[in-house]
């Protein structure tokens, strides 16, 4: 009982991981139309910052995500600037490839930069067991979970209070009567891309003093990203932190109870399963976006 | 059309096939004929793939057909001693059953979702040929997979392997191009919507674009694991996948020649690559994003252009605007000689019942409620052989709402839709089409990159039967249809005095000229009942007049008319009888008088009195 509660727990900082992936993706795509491969590679990037700045320059380590996340979300405002702008009334397609091609380039370049070995960043934290009933969480963790779901209610908050959250989401709604109400829609995207690529780089930072960094673990969390988002309902924000707690709660219990092997197989079997049996995901009702 | 090639490009395949065959004898250097090897297994790839991109999908899954062809004649030689012909075939077959299998129950997504669930589809077939260990040997791999034959030693004989399947496929690719399931799945590419009202069934072309592309992709399966004599679990890499999907893009998605171009371009660009070492991927992945963001419809398009432009300089001529074909030569157009076939004078439309006692549509009870908002509640009407009926109301009244019900573009919450006896609930809006029931669209629907002339051909084109043998192997009948389609498009031209932008591409045309399209296309489909979305919308007085003579033409030749419509003036002035909605629910119906002078069919357009 207690092990299963622990797999829980474990799926549970898994999960919030992934739902800060999935709601950056999702709103990418619910603002921008924009499937974004590059997403893992923000994720990736995030820890690399993190690893630089704070393993070895020294900085602390609640700073270096602040910087991981600035540096990453600059990243994501020149990405769509430059490259997503432009081709902005393409085909689906085209924005698709474009960021196949950035995601592509950005692995290659931190292999370059980082070389391929694995990196420890070491603990920001002392590594003291904290009991909570039966159960032990190191403070790491602990600090994982609140901050991630810190991230989440600040961007709720965000969207919902700010002014330019209610532009953000009356872009959502309906792209062209958004423009004419005197939204500038140039901004919102800019602003929406590298928000979410500034999110992905702190979950990206949240996670390497658990894992290792090292330059090629963007993809399989794109693909992660996806599965939430897909299991969510594209564009459903709530939807993207429901399905990233079961996501993590799934893989967690499956790792542990059922194989390893297949651990990552979950996502995809998800993705598959969701799509053939309910196309508008758990929480989605946006069916004309099916067209 | 019957001979697309013209006399240049056929010297120019016999040259370029001429130097493939004689390429073993003239380069000495087998890492060369290796990489050609290598291209033609991609060009296999790609221009299966390429087949789904003709029908505006974009896959992720490639990798699993190949993957799964690979595995299935790997295990079945080494493991179980198949001989190498029944194995590739087996091979083929299989990963042809899968590609029914996950069409049936992916080819209903669109966009972003088929996207998504084709990656989901190849990673778990990777997952699974990594953990199967029993069977795939897992990470490890099966080696010493046999070669097809003992005297398959050294490259050469795998090189004219691959060089026959690649003009096996390319030839019957061509052949696909230029036959009624070209011009359908271009229709759907184009617009599946619209396709779908003269008679095109989406879904029905994208299966059988995802059996032959399966089918190609497991034969190049196994031939890769005869070739290289070794299969690991990195053939379902996501890398192959981008690999695929680049050349196609970057080659020139949905042209013939593009894959083939863009497989060996990026066939041996990694190769050339290798001299810059570790930047090889990085530069890789900024060429895709430099390519989507100057080069987005890819290589051979743009070559095409640039052809051309140096062509009018030369010739100091300006050719019209059309779309370049995948051949170079447009497809489009009219014979060789210059002269135009002649216009039949026999009527092209169904021919319908003019007795106007007999009633062609029932419309019973029909609620289409939209969560709890009633767009159309109880509404009943028919509609008589022969007749022009009206249907108007303030917006959002739920007349469109009524066409998409009767079309089966739209739902149906309860009610019943008949025509001539038969219940048209179930079925879906293609089979509306083949029964005769055409339409036209609310806000402007039509081919848009391809000439107007075309638009009409694939319309009239929707009706022919789906049978790819047929086809392939060009009989008279598949001859015949290409021709009538020909001469069809050319009559609705004159009819709809389109004939001077014949060769303009559709999204080109002014927009008066676009709605007269419209209603070509729904004519070329040769409807015994037409329902007309608001075609009034945006016309100025003229074109208005011209659209009520048309109207009345068309009933004459004994096509039954349902106007949806809010110009009065036309309405009142074509219209036999009206039926007024209001809020989804029918608030009158008679003659044109009588409803004019209605109580409260006034009060819904001005509202009621003190």
């Amino acid at each position: 009982m207690v092990e299963f509660v622990q797999h829980l727990l474990n799926g549970f900082l898994i999960g919030g991981i992934y739902a800060l992936m999935g709601i950056g993706l999702t709103l990418i795509f619910g603002v921008m139309n924009v499937v974004n491969f590059a997403h893992g590679q923000f994720y990736m990037l995030g820890a690399f910052v993190v690893y630089t700045v704070f393993t070895l320059a020294g900085v602390p380590y609640v700073l270096a995500l602040v910087v991981a996340a600035m540096a990453v979300g600059l990243l994501g405002v020149i990405t769509e600037r430059l490259l997503l702008r432009p081709i902005r009334d393409q085909p689906p397609d085209v924005p698709m490839l474009a960021t196949i091609g950035l995601s592509i380039f950005l692995a290659n370049m931190a292999l370059i930069i980082w070389d391929p070995t694995p990196k420890d960043t070491g603990l920001p934290f002392p590594l003291v067991g904290v009991k909570v009933g039966p159960l032990t969480l190191t403070p790491m963790r602990l600090f994982v979970l609140v901050a991630a779901f810190a991230i989440i209610a600040g961007s709720h908050l965000f969207l919902q209070r700010s002014r330019m959250g209610k532009a953000i989401r009356a872009t959502f709604q309906d792209r062209e009567a958004a423009a004419l109400m005197g939204v500038d829609v140039n901004v919102v995207n800019m602003v929406t891309f590298g928000w979410g690529a500034a999110m992905a780089a702190l979950a990206g930072g949240l996670l390497a003093p658990i894992f290792q960094v090292f330059p090629t673990m963007g993809a399989i969390v794109t693909a992660k990203s996806f599965a939430v988002v897909i299991v969510g309902g594209l564009g459903s924000f709530p939807g993207a932190i429901l399905a990233g707690l079961l996501l993590g709660i799934a893989e967690s219990l499956g790792a542990g109870y059922v194989s390893s092997g297949y651990r990552d197989a979950i996502a995809f079997i998800l993705i598959i399963v969701v799509l053939v049996v309910r196309p508008t995901g758990l929480l989605g009702h946006e069916t004309h976006k099916l067209a | 059309m019957a001979e697309p090639l013209t006399r240049t490009s056929r010297y120019l395949l016999a040259g370029l096939l001429a130097i493939a065959v004689l390429l073993p004898y003239t380069v000495s250097d087998q890492f060369i004929i290796r990489l050609a090897i290598q291209s033609g297994i991609f060009i296999l790839l790609a221009s299966a793939h390429n087949i789904l991109m003709k029908v505006g999908l974009l896959s992720l899954g490639p990798v699993a057909f190949y993957g799964l062809g690979a595995y299935v004649s790997a295990i079945l030689t080494t493991r179980y001693d198949v001989p190498f012909p029944v194995a590739f075939l087996a091979a083929g077959l299989a990963a042809t059953a899968a590609g029914w299998i996950i069409g049936r129950l992916t080819l209903r997504l669109r966009a972003a979702y088929f996207v998504l669930v084709t990656l989901g589809f190849a990673e778990c077939f990777r997952l699974v040929a990594l953990n199967w260990i029993d069977m795939t040997n897992g990470p490890m791999g099966i080696t010493a997979v046999p070669p097809p034959a003992r005297w398959f030693v050294g490259y050469v004989p795998y090189f004219y392997f691959i060089l026959m399947l690649v003009v096996l496929t390319m030839f019957g690719l061509y052949r696909m191009e230029h036959s009624t399931i070209g011009r359908a799945m271009q229709a759907i590419r184009q617009n599946e919507l619209l396709a779908g009202s003269v008679g095109i069934s989406g879904f029905r072309y994208m299966l059988l674009a995802a059996l032959i592309a399966s089918f190609i992709m497991g034969l190049a399966g196994s031939f890769y694991a005869h070739f290289f004599q070794f299969l690991g679990p990195e053939i379902l890499a996501f890398d192959l996948t981008i690999a695929i999907v680049v050349m196609v893009v970057a080659g020139g998605r949905a042209t013939l020649i593009g894959p083939v171009l863009g497989a060996i371009v990026f066939t041996v660009l990694p190769e050339v690559l290798r001299v810059v070492q570790v930047w090889r991927m990085a530069i890789f992945g900024l060429l895709l994003m430099l390519m989507m963001l100057f080069m987005p419809d890819g290589i051979w398009p743009a070559l095409q252009r640039l052809a051309q432009r140096c062509f009018e300089r030369v010739t100091g001529r300006r050719t019209p605007a059309v779309v370049p074909s995948s051949f170079g030569s447009p497809s489009e157009g009219f014979a060789a000689d210059g002269s135009r076939p002649p216009v039949p004078t026999r009527v092209e439309h169904g021919v319908a019942p003019t007795d106007r006692s007999q009633t062609l549509l029932t419309v019973e009870r029909l609620c289409v409620h939209f969560g709890g908002v009633q767009a159309v509640h109880m509404v009943d009407f028919d509609v008589k052989a022969g007749e022009i009926l009206s249907i108007i109301g303030p917006n959002g009244a739920g007349k469109t709402t009524i066409l998409n019900a009767i079309t089966r573009v739209g739902p149906i919450t309860d009610g019943e839709i008949s025509h001539q006896d038969a219940l048209l609930n179930d079925l879906r809006s293609y089979e509306v089409a083949r029964r005769g029931i055409g339409r036209t669209f609310q806000h402007t629907s039509l081919f848009p990159d391809v000439s107007t002339r075309q638009n009409l051909v694939l319309a009239h084109n929707g009706l022919e039967p789906e049978s790819l043998l047929l086809n392939l192997f060009r009989t008279d009948a598949s001859v015949q249809a290409a021709q009538d389609a020909e001469v069809a498009a050319d009559r609705i031209l004159e009819r709809t005095r389109l004939l001077p932008y014949g060769a303009s591409l559709a999204r080109s045309l002014p927009y008066g000229h676009q709605r007269v399209l419209e209603l070509g296309i729904a004519l070329a489909a040769r409807p015994s009942l037409l329902l007309l979305d608001e075609p009034a919308a945006g016309l100025n007085p003229v074109e208005v007049s011209d659209l009520m003579a048309t109207i009345q033409r068309i009933r004459h030749e004994g096509v039954t008319v349902v106007l949806v419509e809010h110009d009065m003036k036309l309405v009142m002035s074509v219209s036999d009888r009206i039926v007024v909605l209001d809020h989804g629910r029918k608030i009158a119906e008679g003659r044109p008088e009588e409803v004019r002078t209605n109580q409260r069919v006034v009060e819904a357009y001005l509202g009621k009195r003190g």
